[in-house]
């Protein structure tokens, strides 16, 4: 399909100018776009609906309402990788709260922190789920499991604080110190000097 | 806090702050916290700081490849949905042309006008999306000694690509135009890799445009050109 067009000449577009010729409706750009972004796309669909036919799903009608323009980039913001990660967890989480999941109880310890998964896929989203952890506090630094459970939960369960809170049995405030101290540390990890192709929307 | 971080805000917005960055206040808090950054600089800053630490969170997730019919699909409705658009413009058109045409002082051209509309109507309007072309750039050889490239059209819009370009000063860059009659328009800013060259998107419409021209500019560009066209395409 992209052989008829010049994809090399496409490719060499930064993120934002190839956002210009979505915006005028090119498909060719749009497939471009799809091209760099689509795997990282699919793979926050995933974790966070667990479902892989699900997260298929979620992608695509993510990547659709960015090719019709309900939502728009906007380059103050962020980068286009982060802009189009924003649009599907928000799809993602979407779907999670249709499909009216319970809320499930946890105390610290526990590694499983989202149950949500349909259970025809739950021995792999769990395989998944705990190379996540793994991996979010290796990226991170090492955040206390205190402070990256509350994180987890609200960016890839779509929980609420006061969700949180009645599922790990601690008050409202101490679940909202929790996320300040992790992101704020993160953050400042982040500026102490993780390499340039490290940070967010730098890559690619 | 790092060296890097701003002025604090205060302790009750610096939590809020972090919840609403997480998406985890409910609504009505949400909108009582946007009413708050309105008014509240250390508090949007705050936020801006925080913005990265959320962006990296989809990076902690195990990469998995997308099936391809994924792709297929999306593209699919994509590209039929591009048809569509073209075929809606086309018929808006036409409409137009009837309206036109139904004006007494201008029936009397109607008869050709017709035959070069629907020839015109036509060409612009193939559906397929397949027509490209690429125009030589020339250089102007005092401002642009080794300067060489090339701009791709595809349907309305072009993409340029620039090669041994001169080097710009810090607070410069490259701004392309639209060359139409006697009047110029402003396109696309760009500045140059490491190895001087450097690709613009000219969003068109291109369509009876005589040339592309690209100057340099103050950073930001500027709404008429400041300097001497550095490149040029002749189109048609």
């Amino acid at each position: 399909m992209r052989s008829k067009q010049h994809p090399s000449a496409l490719d060499r577009l930064a993120d934002e100018d190839l956002m210009t010729l979505v915006d005028r409706k090119d498909p060719d750009a749009f497939e471009a776009f799809y091209d760099r972004h689509g795997a990282a796309a699919y793979s926050l669909a995933q974790r966070i609906v667990g479902d892989p036919g699900l997260a298929e799903d979620v992608t695509q009608e993510a990547f659709l309402s960015m090719w019709r323009s309900s939502a728009r980039f906007d380059p103050a913001r962020g980068s286009v990788r982060a802009w189009a990660l924003g649009i599907v967890r928000n799809r993602a989480i979407d779907a999670l709260r249709r499909s009216a999941r319970p809320v499930p109880k946890l105390d610290l310890d526990d590694e499983a922190v989202l149950e949500s998964q349909p259970g025809s896929e739950r021995t792999e989203a769990e395989a998944i789920r705990r190379e996540t952890a793994g991996r979010l506090r290796q990226a991170l630094g090492i955040l206390p499991r205190e402070q990256s459970q509350v994180i987890e939960l609200a960016y890839f369960g779509g929980f609420s604080h006061s969700e949180i809170a009645d599922m790990i049995g601690v008050p409202l405030g101490t679940i909202k110190g929790r996320m300040r101290l992790g992101l704020e540390k993160i953050r400042a990890t982040l500026a102490e000097g993780i390499p340039e192709e490290e940070v967010p929307g730098a890559y690619l | 806090m790092s060296p890097r971080s701003p002025a604090p805000a205060e302790g009750h917005y610096r939590d809020e702050l972090a919840a609403y960055a997480l998406d985890a206040l409910h609504e009505d808090e949400a909108a009582a916290l946007r009413r708050h950054l309105d008014g509240c600089e250390k508090c949007r800053e705050h936020l801006r700081w925080l913005r990265p630490a959320v962006d990296l969170l989809p990076r902690t997730v195990p990469q998995v490849e997308p099936p391809p019919r994924l792709r297929k699909r999306l593209m699919a409705t994509v590209r039929s949905e591009s048809r569509e658009a073209a075929r809606a413009d086309s018929v808006a058109g036409w409409r137009d042309w009837g309206a036109f045409l139904l004006r007494p002082a201008t029936a009397v051209a109607a008869g050709v006008l017709l035959v070069a509309g629907a020839l015109g109507g036509y060409l612009l309007h193939q559906p397929t999306g397949d027509r490209t072309s690429v125009v030589p750039v020339q250089a102007n050889k005092d401002l642009a000694p080794v300067a060489s490239g090339t701009l791709e059209r595809q349907d309305g819009s072009a993409i340029l690509h620039v090669e041994g370009m001169p080097a710009l000063a810090g607070d410069r860059v490259y701004e392309t135009w639209v060359k139409r009659g006697g009047e110029v328009e402003p396109s696309s800013l760009f500045t140059l890799r490491r190895n001087r060259s450097g690709d613009a998107a000219i969003p068109g419409p291109l369509e009876g445009a005589d040339a592309v021209l690209v100057t340099a500019e103050p950073r930001g560009g500027s709404s008429q050109p400041t300097s001497r066209p550095v490149l040029q395409a002749s189109l048609d």
